[in-house]
C-alpha cells in the first residue's frame, strides 16, 4: 500500500464539499423514501382501505369452510304430551371429488382412480340404498371440492359408513409387495342432518304435514309453526388450506344452535284414533271417494282430532296413496307435466281437506237458517208450515226432497224432515239483508283463521249480487261452498250459546324441557245469535237424532243433537249423466243440554244407489261420538226404557255350587246354561265382570277336563233386533246392541266380532245398528 | 506504509504501524443504527417464522425447519457483522476494490457459462456442494457499490469541477496506476461515462443471467451512487427519461420487444398487465398476496392467525412475505415496520454524513439505498404495483445467503459508524 495520507486538506474547501455532499445525500434521500411511502402507506393502504373488503370476502370465499349444524326440529305433541313427530340426529355424507382426483393423479397408476371410484362408491350405495352409477358419478365430478352424497343418514347407516370409510384401501402394492393403502376418510367427510321419526305412518298425517328434504314444513302444523319447530342452526366456520384440509380449531368460530320448540297440539291421541278409526271403517265400507272428520271442543274451538282420507303416510309422503290418482298420473309420466302434475297430486295428498277443501253443506245449514230465522222472531218454535213437495221463487220451482211433500209439520219437524220448503220461505221472509247479516255473523264470508296453511277462502254470493233464488237455495245449503272447519266453527256456536270462536289446532308452544312459552288462548269472535236461540236450535236437533233424519246417531245413556246433510255436487262434471255426486254429512254434539264436544263427519260421492247423511254419515259420528263421551267422562245419563235394556254385570260363579250359581243368575235376570254333571262350578263364560245384555248367557262348566264349548259368530247384518236376539239365543252367544236398534226399519249394518269367527259359547258381540228407510233429508 | 490515521480516535492504544492498527479500529459503533438492525432483524425471523409455519410443515413435515435455518444463517451473520464492524473498511479504498470487481465479474461470467452449458433456463445460481445454492448477483450489489465508491473517489476532483485538487481527502494518496486512470479521464463526462461503463460490466451480465430484479436494482444502485458522488444533473435528466419511456413502452407500449430475453418476462409482464387468474400459477401468486393484504385490515388477524399462508399464497416466507405481515399485524403494524426501514436507512445517512471519509460515506449510502431500493421493489410486487420480479424483503425473507450478506454489509455501515466524528449539524 503506497497510498499516502493527507492529513491537512484546506478546511474550508473541505467543508464546502461536505455541504455538497450531505446536500446529495440529502435530496437522495427525500427521493426514495417518497417512493417508498408512496408503495407502502399509499399503495398498501389503497388496498386495505379502499379494496380490502372485496379482496376478503373473495379470499373467504376459498378460505372459509362453513358447515352449517341444523338445529333438532321441535317435538309435536298431542294435547297429553305423547309425542307424534320426534327429531333424531342425521348425518349428510359429502365428498371431495376434486381431492380424490388430485390424489390419483399423483400417485399416477393408470386405472387405479377409475377402479377406487368403482369399489368404494359401490360399497357406499349399498350402504345408504343408493344407485352405485350415482354415487361413482358425484365421486368423479372432480370439478368440485365439495359435493354432498346422500343426505339423512341414519345412525345404522352411519355404523355401515364409517367402517367402509376407515377400511385401508390398497391402490398399489410397494416394490417389497407390501400393501400402498389409502383411506376414504381423507375424502369423505359429514355434515349434520336431523331426521324427522313418525312412530305411527299415517296418524294424524295431514294435521301434522311434512318437511321437504332441508327439514322445514312445507304442509300442516309443520308449516304453520315452521319458525317455532325449526329453532336456530348454528354454523361452524372453519379455515382450510389450498389442499382443502381443514385447518386446526383456533381457526374455528361455532355459532351455536338453538333447538326447535315444542309443539302441543289440541289433538287428542285418543279422540284422533276413534275418528280414523271410524272413517277408514266408513272409507272401505262405503267404497267413497274420501271421508273427513272433525271433532271440536265446542267451547273453545280447539280442535280434538280432525282428519281425512285416504291420508298418506308420513314416513313416505311421497308415495302417491290414492291408487286411482297414481294410475291416472302414470300415464303423464315422461311428459313435461309430469312434475307439476306429480307436485300438485302430493300437495293434495298432502293437504287437510278439512282446512283447504270447500264443499256445499247442504241440510246441516239449515240450523243457521233456522237460529236466523228464530233469533230475527220471524219463526218461533209453534211456526208451521205445509209442504207440498216444491217452493217457486221468483219463476223458479225447487223441489223438497221428499217430491210428495212433507205436508203439515212444525218447526222442529220441519228440521227432521228436513223439509226445504219450510227454509226456503223462512230465507225469504228475512229478506237478503238480514239473511246476510247472519250469514256473515256465522263467518261463511271469511275464513276461520285457524293456525294452518292454506286455508279455502268460502265460495259464496256476495250482498249485492244475492238474488231470491240465490238466497232460497243457501236457505238450505246449496249453492255455496264452505270448509269444513268453517261449518264446524259455526255449529260450535249453536252449541256453546252463540259465541263464534276461532278454531286452533295447537295448544302451545313448549322448550325442549317442556316448559310453556307461549299458548293460544280460545278466542271469541263474536256472539252471533242468543242464547235463547242457541238454546231452542239444539233442542230441535236433538228431536233430529231422536226421531228425525239422524237416528243413526242416538247413544244409548246421552242425548245427542245433530243434523244430516247430503248435498248435490253442482259444480262437478259428471261423466255418466244418472250419476249422483254428493257430499253425505252429519254435523252433531254432545250432551244437548249441555254440548262438550261437537262432530262433523262426511262421506265424499259415495259410490252405488243413493244414500243420505243420516244413513251414511250419522253411524260415523256416533262411533266417533261414543267412545269420546266415555274417554271424557261424560257422565251417561239413560232414559227409563233404556235402563231396562241397560246391560248387566256377569256375577263370579267359580267355586260356587250349581244350585246357587243358578239363584245368583235369577238373581240378575240372566240366563244359566250349566254343562256337565260336576257340582261345583269349575269355570264360567263370559267371565266374571264382564258386560253383557239383559237376559245375556252365562255358561258354567262343571266338569273338570270337559273342553270348551265353541260356537261360530253368525252374521248378523241386516238382521233386526227381535232377530239379533233370537239368533244369539240359538248361538249361546250374548249380543250387546247399539245404535237405534228399536227403532222401525233399524237393522245391523257392522258387528265387532266378524261372521264364521269360532269364539267360547256365552261371548259377547255388539251389534251395531243404523236406520236405512226413509232417511232422506 | 502508514496506517490511515483517523483524526479523533478514543483510546486507541495499540502501537502505530502493527497489524493490529491496520486490520481494526476502535471507534464506538453507532448504538441506534445497531438497534435498529437488531429490531428489524428480530421482527423479520419472527414473523418468517409465523409465514413459514404452514409451508414448513407441508413440505418437510416440521414447523420449525425454515425457521432453524434461518436462525442458523443469522447466527453466522452476526457474527460476521460484529467482525466486518470492527475491521478497517478502508482497506477496500485500494486495489482491492477492484479485485473484489474482477472476481465478481468472473463469477458471473461463470455462472452464466455454467448455466447456459447445463441448458438451464434460469440462470443465476451455481449450485454449492454441501451449502445449497448460490446467488453471485448478491454479491454483485455490493461489488458495484464498492467499485463505484473507489472511483468516485479517484474521480472526485473532475466530478466535482474542484479547482482544487487539494480539497478532496486521499487526493495525494493516489497510487501510481490510480493517478494514470485520472489523468486518462480527466473531465467530467470522461469520468462519468468510464464508471458507467464500469458498472454496466455488472449490470449486462446480471441481465443476461435473466435476473431482471437484481438488474433493476443494480440499474437503480448505479445511478444513485453516481448522484452521491456529484456527476451533473443532466445525466439524470436524459437517463432517467430515457429509462422511464423504455419502461411504459416494454410495460404498455410494446411488451413483444421482451422476447428478445425469452418468454419469461413477456409473460411475468403480460400476466401483470392482464391479471390473468385464470393461468392460476402465473397470476395467482401476486392475486393471493392482494387478498391476504386486503384481509389484514387496520389492526390484521392477528399474529399466526394469517389463513393466506396455509398454502393459498405460495412461497409466502420469502419474495411475499409482507402480505403476510400485513395480513397478521395490519396496516398499522405493516407501516410500523416500514418506518423501521425509513429510520435505518435515515440513520444510515446520518452515519455517511458525519464521517469525515469519503468513501466510508458512498460505501454507507449504497448500501443504504441497496436496502431501501428492495423494500421498495418488494413492495411494489407485493402490491401488485409493479411485474413480479422475485426481489426478497431485507431482515424478512427467508434465505440464509442473503441474510448472510445483508448482516455483512451492515457490519460495513458499523465500522464506517465507527469513524464518525462530526457531530450531528
Amino acid at each position: 500500500m503506497s497510498k499516502k495520507w493527507n492529513p491537512f486538506p484546506k478546511n474550508r474547501a473541505r467543508h464546502r464539499n461536505h455541504l455538497m455532499f450531505k446536500l446529495r445525500a440529502r435530496s437522495m434521500t427525500f427521493f426514495v423514501f417518497a417512493l417508498l411511502f408512496a408503495v407502502s402507506f399509499l399503495r398498501v393502504g389503497w388496498i386495505i382501505f379502499v379494496h380490502g373488503d372485496d379482496y376478503r370476502s373473495e379470499a373467504e370465499q376459498s378460505q372459509l369452510y362453513d358447515t352449517e349444524i341444523r338445529a333438532v326440529r321441535g317435538t309435536i305433541y298431542d294435547i297429553n304430551r305423547t309425542p307424534l313427530v320426534t327429531s333424531a340426529s342425521a348425518w349428510i355424507l359429502c365428498v371431495n371429488p376434486n381431492e380424490i382426483l388430485k390424489f390419483f393423479n399423483n400417485v399416477n397408476i393408470p386405472g387405479a382412480y377409475e377402479a377406487y371410484c368403482e369399489d368404494i362408491g359401490g360399497r357406499i350405495a349399498k350402504a345408504v340404498g343408493m344407485k352405485k352409477k350415482k354415487v361413482v358419478a358425484m365421486m368423479e365430478d372432480s370439478e368440485h371440492t365439495y359435493v354432498r352424497v346422500k343426505k339423512k343418514v341414519d345412525a345404522t347407516e352411519r355404523l355401515a359408513l364409517d367402517e367402509i370409510l376407515t377400511a385401508p384401501y390398497a391402490y398399489a402394492k410397494t416394490s417389497r409387495g407390501a400393501d400402498r393403502n389409502v383411506y376414504a376418510t381423507s375424502f369423505f367427510t359429514y355434515e349434520s342432518d336431523t331426521l324427522r321419526l313418525y312412530p305411527e305412518n299415517n296418524f294424524a298425517s295431514t294435521v301434522i304435514g311434512v318437511t321437504d328434504n332441508d327439514g322445514s314444513g312445507i304442509s300442516g302444523v309443520e308449516k304453520y309453526y315452521n319458525t317455532d319447530l325449526s329453532g336456530k342452526a348454528g354454523r361452524i366456520v372453519t379455515a382450510k388450506n389450498a389442499r382443502g384440509q381443514t385447518l386446526d380449531s383456533s381457526y374455528e368460530t361455532v355459532f351455536d344452535t338453538t333447538q326447535g320448540s315444542g309443539i302441543i297440539l289440541t289433538i287428542d291421541q285418543n279422540i284422533q284414533r276413534y275418528l280414523e278409526n271410524a272413517l277408514v271403517n266408513a272409507l272401505e265400507s262405503t267404497g267413497a271417494k274420501g271421508t273427513f272428520g272433525i271433532v271440536m271442543d265446542v267451547d273453545t274451538g280447539a280442535i280434538l282430532a280432525m282428519s281425512d282420507k285416504p291420508d298418506f303416510d308420513l314416513n313416505n309422503p311421497r308415495v302417491l296413496q290414492d291408487a286411482a290418482a297414481a294410475e291416472a298420473l302414470k300415464a303423464y309420466e315422461g311428459t313435461d307435466e309430469y312434475a307439476q302434475m306429480m307436485t300438485d297430486a302430493l300437495y293434495a295428498q298432502w293437504n287437510s281437506y278439512c282446512v283447504t277443501s270447500t264443499y256445499e253443506p247442504g241440510s246441516t245449514f239449515k240450523i243457521f237458517t233456522a237460529a236466523a230465522a228464530l233469533e230475527e222472531g220471524i219463526v218461533n218454535l209453534d211456526t208451521t208450515y205445509t209442504c207440498n213437495g216444491a217452493y217457486q221463487v221468483a219463476g223458479t220451482v225447487i223441489h223438497c226432497a221428499n217430491r210428495s211433500g212433507h205436508g203439515y209439520q212444525t218447526l222442529t219437524q220441519g228440521l227432521m224432515n228436513s223439509c226445504n220448503p219450510f227454509f226456503i220461505s223462512m230465507g225469504q221472509k228475512m229478506g237478503v239483508e238480514t239473511f246476510y247479516k247472519y250469514f256473515e255473523a256465522f263467518g261463511f264470508t271469511e275464513r276461520t283463521g285457524i293456525d294452518l296453511t292454506g286455508e279455502a277462502y268460502p265460495v259464496v254470493h256476495q250482498q249485492e249480487n244475492m238474488s231470491v233464488v240465490d238466497l232460497a237455495s243457501t236457505s238450505f245449503g246449496q249453492s255455496v261452498r264452505l270448509s269444513p272447519i268453517q261449518m264446524i266453527t259455526a255449529g260450535c256456536a249453536i252449541a256453546n250459546g252463540g259465541k263464534l270462536m276461532v278454531p286452533y289446532i295447537v295448544d302451545s308452544v313448549v322448550d325442549e324441557n317442556g316448559n310453556i312459552l307461549s299458548k293460544n288462548e280460545p278466542t271469541v269472535k263474536r256472539q252471533v245469535i242468543s242464547e235463547g236461540t242457541a238454546a231452542t236450535v239444539r233442542q230441535m236437533m236433538e228431536a233430529v237424532v231422536e226421531g228425525g233424519t239422524g237416528k243413526n246417531a242416538y247413544i244409548e245413556g246421552y242425548r245427542v243433537a245433530g243434523k244430516t246433510a247430503t248435498s248435490e255436487k253442482l259444480d262437478v262434471k259428471k261423466t255418466d249423466e244418472n250419476q249422483l255426486l254428493y257430499v253425505a254429512s252429519f254435523l252433531c254434539f254432545a250432551p244437548a243440554d249441555d254440548p262438550q264436544v261437537a262432530v262433523l263427519v262426511g262421506v265424499d260421492e259415495p259410490p252405488g244407489e243413493y244414500r243420505g247423511g243420516g244413513v251414511l254419515a250419522a253411524p260415523i259420528a256416533k262411533e266417533v261420538l261414543e267412545p269420546t263421551l266415555k274417554y271424557l267422562n261424560v257422565e251417561p245419563r239413560y232414559t227409563q226404557e233404556e235402563l231396562k235394556a241397560i246391560s248387566k254385570t256377569t256375577p263370579g260363579m267359580i267355586g260356587k255350587s250349581v244350585s246357587q250359581a243358578r239363584a245368583l243368575a235369577e238373581e240378575n235376570n240372566l240366563t244359566i246354561k250349566i254343562i256337565g254333571e260336576g257340582e261345583t262350578v269349575l269355570s264360567q263364560v263370559p267371565s266374571a265382570g264382564s258386560t253383557i245384555a239383559k237376559n245375556g248367557v252365562v255358561v258354567v262348566y262343571t266338569n273338570s277336563g270337559e273342553a270348551m264349548q265353541t260356537v261360530n259368530v253368525p252374521n248378523f247384518a241386516g238382521m233386526t233386533a227381535a232377530s239379533v236376539n233370537e239368533t244369539a239365543a240359538a248361538y249361546g252367544l250374548n249380543v250387546i246392541l247399539s245404535g237405534p236398534s228399536d227403532a222401525a226399519g233399524a237393522t245391523v249394518y257392522q258387528q265387532s266380532i266378524a261372521p264364521e269367527t269360532q269364539v267360547d259359547a256365552g261371548s259377547t258381540v255388539t251389534v251395531d245398528f243404523r236406520i236405512t228407510e226413509n232417511m232422506d233429508d | 506504509m502508514t496506517a490511515r490515521t483517523p483524526n479523533a480516535r478514543p483510546a486507541d492504544r495499540s502501537k502505530p504501524g502493527t497489524l493490529r492498527r491496520r486490520l481494526f479500529q476502535h471507534g464506538g459503533l453507532d448504538i441506534t443504527f445497531t438497534c435498529l438492525v437488531l429490531i428489524l432483524f428480530a421482527i423479520g425471523v419472527v414473523m418468517m417464522y409465523s409465514a413459514s409455519y404452514a409451508t414448513s410443515v407441508s413440505k418437510t413435515g416440521s414447523p420449525n425447519t425454515y425457521f432453524r435455518q434461518q436462525l442458523v444463517a443469522a447466527a453466522i451473520g452476526f457474527a460476521v457483522m460484529l467482525l466486518i464492524s470492527k475491521l478497517d473498511y478502508r482497506i477496500l479504498n485500494s486495489i482491492w476494490a477492484i479485485i473484489i470487481y474482477v472476481g465478481t465479474i468472473l463469477l458471473l461470467g461463470f455462472t452464466l457459462v455454467y448455466n447456459v452449458l447445463k441448458g438451464n433456463t434460469m440462470k443465476r445460481w451455481i449450485p454449492i456442494p454441501g451449502f445449497g445454492q448460490f446467488q453471485p448477483s448478491e454479491v454483485a450489489k455490493f461489488a458495484l457499490i464498492l467499485i463505484l465508491a473507489y472511483m468516485i473517489c479517484i474521480f472526485a476532483p473532475v466530478l466535482k469541477g474542484a479547482e482544487d485538487r487539494s480539497t478532496m481527502p486521499n487526493l495525494g494518496g493516489l497510487t501510481k496506476g490510480e493517478r494514470i486512470v485520472f489523468s486518462l479521464f480527466d473531465c467530467p463526462w470522461k469520468a462519468t461515462v468510464f464508471m458507467g461503463m464500469t458498472a454496466l460490466v455488472i449490470v449486462g451480465l446480471v441481465l443476461l443471467e435473466k435476473h431482471l430484479s437484481a438488474t433493476i436494482l443494480l440499474v437503480g444502485l448505479t445511478f444513485a451512487m453516481l448522484w452521491a458522488g456529484g456527476v451533473k444533473k443532466i445525466w439524470f435528466i436524459v437517463l432517467g427519461t430515457l429509462i422511464v419511456a423504455a419502461v411504459v413502452y416494454v410495460l404498455y407500449i410494446n411488451p413483444e420487444i421482451t422476447k428478445v430475453f425469452g418468454e419469461y418476462g413477456y409473460e411475468r409482464i403480460m400476466v401483470f398487465r392482464e391479471k390473468d387468474t385464470a393461468g392460476r400459477t402465473n397470476y395467482w401468486q401476486t392475486q393471493q398476496s392482494l387478498y391476504a393484504i386486503g384481509s389484514g385490515g387496520p389492526f390484521g388477524v392477528g399474529f399466526g392467525n394469517s389463513k393466506q399462508k396455509q398454502l393459498w399464497l405460495p412461497e409466502p416466507q420469502n419474495d411475499f412475505i409482507f402480505a403476510i405481515v400485513v395480513e397478521e399485524l395490519g396496516y398499522v403494524g405493516g407501516m410500523i415496520i416500514i418506518l423501521l426501514f425509513a429510520a435505518l436507512v435515515w440513520r444510515g445517512f446520518v452515519i455517511a454524513t458525519r464521517t469525515r471519509d469519503y468513501f466510508g460515506a458512498l460505501l454507507v449510502i449504497g448500501i443504504m439505498m441497496q436496502v431501501c431500493f428492495q423494500v421498495i421493489l418488494n413492495i411494489a410486487v407485493v402490491t401488485d404495483t409493479i411485474p413480479n420480479t422475485g426481489i426478497g424483503l431485507p431482515f424478512f425473507s427467508y434465505g440464509g445467503t442473503a441474510l448472510v450478506l445483508l448482516l455483512a454489509e451492515m457490519g460495513v455501515v458499523l465500522s464506517v459508524s465507527r469513524s464518525c466524528t462530526i457531530e450531528a449539524a
